[in-house]
């Protein structure tokens, strides 16, 4: 075999072994859960950078019915706020459970979405983190009670789920502190308004915020003022389309009792 | 389906801490450029995390890994050549190379450098750099032939022009 050590060693020389440490293992989750089309590779210069970005707000803005524009906002998830500290520790906490159980959320990317103000509350704050699977994980937390309550999901499904996600402060069998919202998710993008319907009659709108890649569904939340916290009576949410059918329907009851 | 994703995800950390540096390697003398090449290999794991459920378990997992940095690195243009770059290679007395011996080995074809890579850099048998590159067996041996020719020729030339 003709391997002479000229050209053997011409080889190893072209180009060096590096050492060191290699880079972030999150980097590389982070990465995994954008698409590439979405990411800049580094090489554009900065100002075509910012044209492909106003280009695309443009064009994403253009693409939004009009419905859609009025009843629901665009997040932008790299865009948004680090979560605080301590949630970040509590979504990373989801891992240390049995292997089964773990999500594979990426708790170090968690980003606030949402703030809902409430009538003499503080805002309820909705956060969200995706998973290394392509789904989410998210928490709403009430900073008056210090309550929050939270799931895993997956962008694919039904075209819309609705809930009472609700959480307590119980000590020494007594409870403190209760706190429930109707929230949910939208995966359709045909439904432009989300309507909650009390038990009274009285109906309110709920915006939707949709979430950029890599999560890709719409969030709604809607904390439950103490007026309409009726236990037992349902609670009905609905999803329109801009032409005004219905697309979905759900009943929801509000077991927990009220504070 | 959770436990034996969260197995793989754990063997694949596993693999991009022992072995960056050499997927970072090839992908640097495909990419011309550091920089793309760690940005390469990065893109690759995460394709790999992607598209997990297209590796079928039937081979080794460094194996195709190879074939996916490999591709990811090809996707990157390679980094502007200067002129002063091109101008080729100085040895010392010895005969040694002492300048920019890269670019010998960039001036080869492309499928004689990804060969020549594999081979010396990724310590691939023909068969498994043939898997890599989707190319007949024979024909690694036949490319690592001329890559070998060519560089002896060019070295030569250095050593007497």
């Amino acid at each position: 075999m003709d391997d002479s050590p000229s050209v053997r060693e011409l080889v190893e020389r072209a180009v060096p072994l590096r050492s060191g440490e290699a880079p972030g293992w999150p980097d590389v989750l982070r990465r995994a859960t954008v698409e590439p089309s979405r990411r800049s590779r580094g090489r554009l210069p900065r100002r075509r950078r910012l044209v492909f970005v106003i280009g695309g707000i443009a064009l994403l803005a253009a693409a939004v019915p009009a419905a859609v524009a009025v009843h629901a906002t665009i997040v932008d998830f790299f865009a948004s706020e680090n979560a605080p500290e301590s949630v970040v520790r509590s979504f990373a906490s989801m891992e240390k459970g049995a292997p089964v159980m773990r999500p594979g959320v990426i708790a170090g990317e968690t980003r606030k979405i949402l703030e809902v103000p409430a009538p003499g509350r503080r805002a309820t704050v909705l956060y969200v983190a995706p998973t290394v699977s392509g789904g989410f994980c998210w928490t709403i937390a009430d900073p008056d009670s210090g309550l929050s309550s939270g799931g895993c999901g997956r962008r694919t499904g039904g075209k819309m789920h609705a809930g009472i996600p609700f959480a307590q402060d119980l000590r020494d069998g007594r409870v403190y502190g209760v706190y429930a919202a109707v929230a949910g998710r939208v995966r359709d993008h045909a439904i432009t308004r989300i309507e909650l319907r009390h038990s009274d009659g009285h109906a309110v709108d709920v915006p939707v915020a949709w979430v950029s890649e890599p999560i890709g569904v719409g969030f709604f939340v809607h904390p439950i003022p103490p007026q309409r916290w009726v236990t037992g009576k349902p609670v009905e949410v609905v999803g329109f389309a801009s032409d005004g059918r219905v697309i979905r329907r759900e009943r929801l009851e509000l077991e927990i009792a009220p504070p | 389906m959770v436990r034996e994703d969260n197995d793989f995800l754990r063997d694949l950390e596993a693999v991009y801490r022992l072995s960056f540096h050499r997927y970072l390697r090839v992908a640097e003398g495909i990419c011309g450029d550091l920089d793309l090449a760690r940005d390469a290999v990065q893109d690759a794991f995460a394709r790999a995390i992607r598209f997990r459920a297209s590796f079928r378990g039937d081979g080794p997992l460094e194996g195709w890994l190879w074939k996916i940095v490999v591709n990811s690195a090809r996707g990157v243009p390679r980094a502007n050549e200067t002129p002063g770059e091109q101008a080729g290679v100085a040895l010392s007395v010895d005969g040694r190379c002492d300048g920019p011996v890269g670019e010998l080995v960039a001036r080869l074809p492309e499928r004689q450098r990804l060969v020549l890579f594999l081979f010396y850099y990724a310590d691939m048998e023909y068969a498994a750099i043939a898997d890599t590159l989707e190319i007949a067996p024979g024909t690694v041996g036949a490319t690592l032939s001329a890559a070998r020719a060519a560089l002896k020729s060019q070295l030569e030339e250095v050593r007497h022009g």
